[in-house]
């Protein structure tokens, strides 16, 4: 390894580096700890840095290694995670949140132990919107470490609520980082900074010690480098596990084959009214694809599933945090637009969150046939590009957010119904910044979703450029 | 209905809610409102699409 630079160093190639014994993992993890520490604070990217038990797993790691005990792929490979994961190392884990900024857990996050059982350093904890965006933020600075900043350009935002896993793996201050996402909050980060965002099916991956923003719509996942990245975690992350009560089990292929016959749904509308270059690069990326598989449009169930989503998300708020509202720690958050309104959760009927189930259910099948007539859905996941880190972006009515927008559709759907995706960047707009592609399929489709990105990716570079 | 809303919050959460805040609620409430107006326009049969959990499908 040419002066010893590891970043942006593919999972797989530090792997083999491991396995050979031309690096240490004592080494790598050095490396990746020093440019937490040295860079990490000019993208508001870090909550938290583990450097103790990080060298501690790292020296443990070394000593297997030697012993000839090798663990797999993730074997030495550090990584982060979004700081509402709990860990019992004695750090801190505070949802982004000022008023929490000491919390500590005695119980570790099944995701990190998974990580850890698997050879994977934890190194550090990723900075997030506080309380992941439950709180609804209308602008970014809505963390206690500041606005995420994005390493394409440090005027725009990183993303949210997953910021700092965005920034971090962007800018090659780690290999992978865990996020979560209950609507949005994986492959958001991962699109505004142009990076792979894995969103598992719902309770394939468990939430057991992590912050539950809404018990129906919660998913954790990783923020990598690649697809090929991604599957390599992904091994590592699926599983039922008893702490769970959502969690169940998939089967999960690592070595699934694309089928020849496979056909890929584009929504109606889905590249109307978008920002040019998203609009160019997709039609390029499908081009792309339509040399080797079937491109099919198609309608999107017609119900009001952003709705559902915002009333089950806000119902579920109100009862998460009914110990944060009744201490009023709120109201010491950064977003000031978020201290009262909240308060709003309160309101929602209990008939509308039945309905909403309800909704969920039928928007289910709906899917399935949809899912009978193509493989994978393919869409942008934003309609433009990272917005500026000043700028105001979230609004409280659905037509001011654009929901009736293709793209804002397939985002609703994916999140209510827990359906798995995949975000890869495909390009670049004028001002430099990444433009991306999500896939989505069925329930427990993972493995294709992972595959398909993978193939998108062997024959094209965009995964491969990095912010200077 | 706002207001009643607004009093239902007070009751709900024992907080005083400074005015200045009043409007950023009221507009939160506002888009809770239209989200139940929308679902509003979706009738199920009684026996149509129980509340399932995701988990519960497989």
């Amino acid at each position: 390894m040419k002066n010893n630079n590891f970043s942006y160093t593919s999972i797989s190639d530090l792997s083999k580096l491991i396995q050979s014994k031309d690096v240490s993992p004592v080494e790598l993890t050095n490396f990746f700890i020093e440019k937490l520490v040295n860079e990490g604070p000019s993208y508001n990217a870090v909550a938290h840095i583990n450097e103790k038990s990080a060298m501690e797993q790292a020296k443990n790691a070394e000593k297997l290694i030697l012993n000839n005990e090798y663990l797999g792929p993730l074997h030495g490979i550090p990584f982060a995670a979004k700081d509402l994961l709990a860990t019992n190392d004695g750090s801190p884990t505070s949802w982004g949140a000022k008023p929490l900024i000491k919390q500590k857990f005695d119980i570790e996050s099944t995701i990190i132990t998974n990580l850890k059982n698997s050879g994977a350093i934890l190194s550090a904890k990723t900075s997030m919107v506080e309380f992941a965006g439950g709180m609804g933020y209308q602008q970014p600075d809505a963390s206690a470490f500041g606005p995420g900043i994005n390493p394409w350009n440090k005027s725009y935002w990183s993303g949210g609520s997953s910021s700092g896993s965005g920034s971090a793996v962007s800018a090659g201050l780690i290999p992978f980082a865990i996020g979560s996402e209950t609507w949005g909050s994986i492959l958001t980060p991962a699109a505004n900074c142009g990076v792979t965002g894995y969103r598992p099916t719902f309770g394939i991956v468990s939430r057991f010690g992590s912050m539950v923003l809404s018990w129906t719509l919660d998913k954790i996942g990783p923020l990598a480098l690649s697809a090929a990245d991604t599957n390599i975690i992904a091994q590592s992350i699926i599983g039922k596990d008893s702490n769970d009560p959502y969690s169940v089990k998939t089967i999960y292929d690592t070595n699934k084959k694309l089928p020849p016959n496979l056909k890929i749904g584009i929504p109606k509308g889905i590249d109307s009214n978008i920002q040019n270059e998203v609009k160019d690069n997709f039609r390029i990326s499908l081009a792309k694809l339509s040399e080797k598989f079937e491109i099919i449009e198609i309608e999107l169930p017609d119900i009001p599933t952003s709705a559902a989503t915002r009333t089950i998300l806000s119902a579920e708020v109100s009862s998460a945090f009914e110990e944060i509202f009744d201490k009023g720690l709120q109201t010491k958050l950064n977003a000031k637009e978020t201290h009262y309104s909240v308060l709003s959760t309160n309101t929602v009927l209990a008939k509308d969150y039945i309905k909403s189930l309800r909704i969920q259910n039928m928007l289910n099948e709906k899917m399935n046939k949809l899912f009978s007539e193509v493989d994978i859905i393919i869409s942008p996941v934003k309609p433009k590009t990272a917005s500026q880190i000043d700028e105001n972006f979230r609004w409280a009515t659905r037509k001011e957010f654009n929901e009736e927008h293709p793209i804002s559709l397939v985002g609703a759907i994916g999140n209510l119904i827990g359906l798995p995706a995949i975000s890869i960047p495909n390009g670049f707009d004028e001002n430099e910044l990444p433009t991306s592609i999500h896939f989505i399929a069925n329930s427990h489709q993972d493995d294709l979703v992972i595959k398909i990105a993978e193939y998108i990716q062997a024959t094209t570079d965009w995964h491969n450029k990095h912010p200077n | 209905m706002i207001k009643k809303l607004l009093e239902l919050v007070k009751y709900k959460t024992k907080y005083i809610i400074p005015k200045d805040e009043y409007n950023s609620l009221e507009t939160r409430i506002g888009g809770i409102i239209s989200d139940s107006e929308e679902l509003n326009n979706i009738k199920f049969h009684n026996m149509e699409f129980p509340p399932i959990k995701n988990h519960e499908k497989q």
